[in-house]
């Protein structure tokens, strides 16, 4: 997990920030750790994977199993379901959520479709609101899934909203990974397909991040204008949304977001 | 139960408790009733000085957990990355998906994920070799569940009511002059995909295709998906699909079983 060792390296060169409590950060290092498909693990897996001494993990999880986030069988560590307590703080905290929640509940009603809301962090576009037909989303399945901004919908619209510093930055660092047969891996070409979408107000991408999977996008603007958030509509059927069908959803997404 | 080699009673134990302890007490305070606080709310809260609750704050401030808004803070969208464990178990994105590319990779066929709807089946993931040009075949969204290999699975995973249920309001339609439309027929042949463990159809769901499938089980044995290799009739013998194919699909449905829990 290059990603939590990365974390791990800023904190250690800022170490002389007497602000910042190591502590803290390590414990959250250790929750982010677990996976959906890693929700069990020996102390020895977690060293190696947040890059941390033993003795400092075992600490953390002896807290966490303290305040009930982590449960231990003798051999293996769970994290345990109580850890959906903070996506409950977020997502009944946040007023964009309170207000982006109940447009994608209503979009997927109409459509009979999937409806999506997410952010910019970083370089990846991440779920903060979602609906699907047929799905319970009272728990928040499918929040903080993250997916490459620059070869999805959602995040081509997001990186479109950057400011052009921002936005020279984010090429920059880009180092664009081909997820599927059909990214676009080739950074002009995705400059060219940035000015398209703040030309045009909207993001269409077809496979690009998962095979099978289209996707139509528009961004969410605060009152000063500037993007704060990226609303779609997606679907895994394997065909085009041709331009007629584009011109559809957008007419739906725009409506419930301006509603 | 006890930790291994658990060291108890020092001091910087002791300080290592309660600064997590506090900086997830900090995350967890917000909801309907406190959609942001100050420093000062803060410290009132958690009954500490003002000095330690800043600490807390501040890191998670450059954590990225916490946003500030002039003199208040507010929780950032990535408090979602510390419940995505929970959250993102998108079996869709994390097993099905990669699964189809894994089975395309290795046969150069079809390879479709598809769970109930009704009494359709609808696709949740699918790998599709990359020189396929037509768009017709092989590539429906929702097909009727009763002719097709991937549906027979999915109904064979029901139990006896749903299946009884199920074939009584069926009202089959040919989709080709090879779809079984006698519902006694019908219900047989599901009952002996249940028995058997995989379901093989030539050309019912589609002319001049055919298509083995396997149930995908969660660990206490519920069928939760299928998984199938669907191929032009003219490109795969029958025996290779209900031999070798079928012996990867089984191969891909146990991987993914020991991770849908």
């Amino acid at each position: 997990m290059p990603r939590l060792r990365g974390i791990d390296a800023d904190r250690r060169a800022s170490q002389h920030d007497a602000d910042f409590s190591e502590a803290l950060s390590r414990g959250l290092t250790i929750i982010g750790a677990f996976e959906a498909n890693r929700l069990q693990m020996t102390l020895g897996d977690l060293s190696k994977l947040v890059d941390l001494p033993r003795a400092t993990v075992r600490r953390s999880l002896h807290t966490l199993m303290h305040l009930g986030y982590v449960s231990f069988d003798g051999r293996l560590f769970t994290l345990t379901p109580n850890i959906l307590r903070l996506a409950t703080a977020y997502r009944s905290s946040s007023p964009l959520i309170a207000r982006l929640q109940p447009i994608c509940d209503r979009i997927s009603r109409q459509i009979e479709g999937l409806c999506s809301a997410a952010v910019l962090d970083d370089q990846d576009t991440m779920m903060i609101a979602r609906a699907a037909p047929g799905q319970v989303t009272s728990i928040g399945m499918g929040l903080g899934y993250r997916v490459p901004a620059f070869c999805s919908a959602l995040g081509r619209v997001l990186i479109a909203g950057l400011d052009d510093a921002q936005l020279a930055d984010f090429f920059e660092r880009l180092d664009p990974v081909r997820q599927t047969v059909h990214t676009v891996v080739d950074k002009v070409a995705l400059r060219e397909a940035i000015g398209i979408v703040r030309a045009q107000d909207f993001a269409y991408v077809s496979e690009e991040s998962v095979l099978g999977f289209q996707s139509i996008a528009i961004p969410v603007r605060d009152h000063q204008q500037r993007t704060i958030a990226a609303l779609n509509i997606g679907h895994n059927i394997g065909k085009n949304i041709d331009q007629r069908m584009q011109s559809f959803y957008l007419g739906i997404l725009r409506e419930h977001l301006a509603a | 139960m006890a930790l291994p080699a658990q060291e108890t009673g020092d001091a910087d134990h002791a300080n290592h408790l309660a600064a997590l302890t506090r900086g997830l007490a900090i995350l967890t305070a917000f909801g309907p009733d406190r959609t942001q606080s100050t420093l000062s709310e803060f410290a009132r809260l958690l009954d500490l000085p003002k000095g330690t609750v800043r600490r807390s704050l501040y890191t998670l401030v450059q954590l990225g957990y916490l946003e500030t808004r002039d003199r208040y803070f507010v929780l950032a969208p990535k408090v979602l990355q510390l419940t995505k464990s929970y959250l993102t178990a998108d079996p869709i994105a994390a097993l099905y998906q990669p699964a189809s590319e894994r089975v395309l990779a290795e046969v150069g066929s079809f390879c479709t994920v598809a769970v109930l709807s009704g009494d359709d089946i609808m696709m949740v993931a699918r790998a599709v070799p990359t020189n396929w040009l037509s768009t017709n075949y092989g590539s429906e969204y929702r097909v009727p569940a009763f002719c097709s290999a991937l549906g027979r699975v999915l109904l064979a995973g029901l139990s006896d009511a749903d299946l009884a249920s199920f074939i009584e309001r069926l009202d089959p339609v040919a989709l080709t002059p090879h779809t079984v439309t006698t519902k006694t027929t019908i219900h047989a042949a599901i009952l002996s995909v249940r028995r058997d463990g995989y379901c093989f159809i030539d050309q019912e769901a589609e002319l001049g295709f055919r298509s083995v499938a396997v149930p995908v089980k969660r660990y206490n044995g519920t069928t939760v998906a299928a998984i199938n290799i669907g191929a032009r009739v003219e490109a795969v013998p029958q025996a290779t699909m209900t031999g070798i194919y079928r012996d990867i699909l089984s191969r891909e449905a146990s991987l993914m079983q020991r991770q849908l829990t």
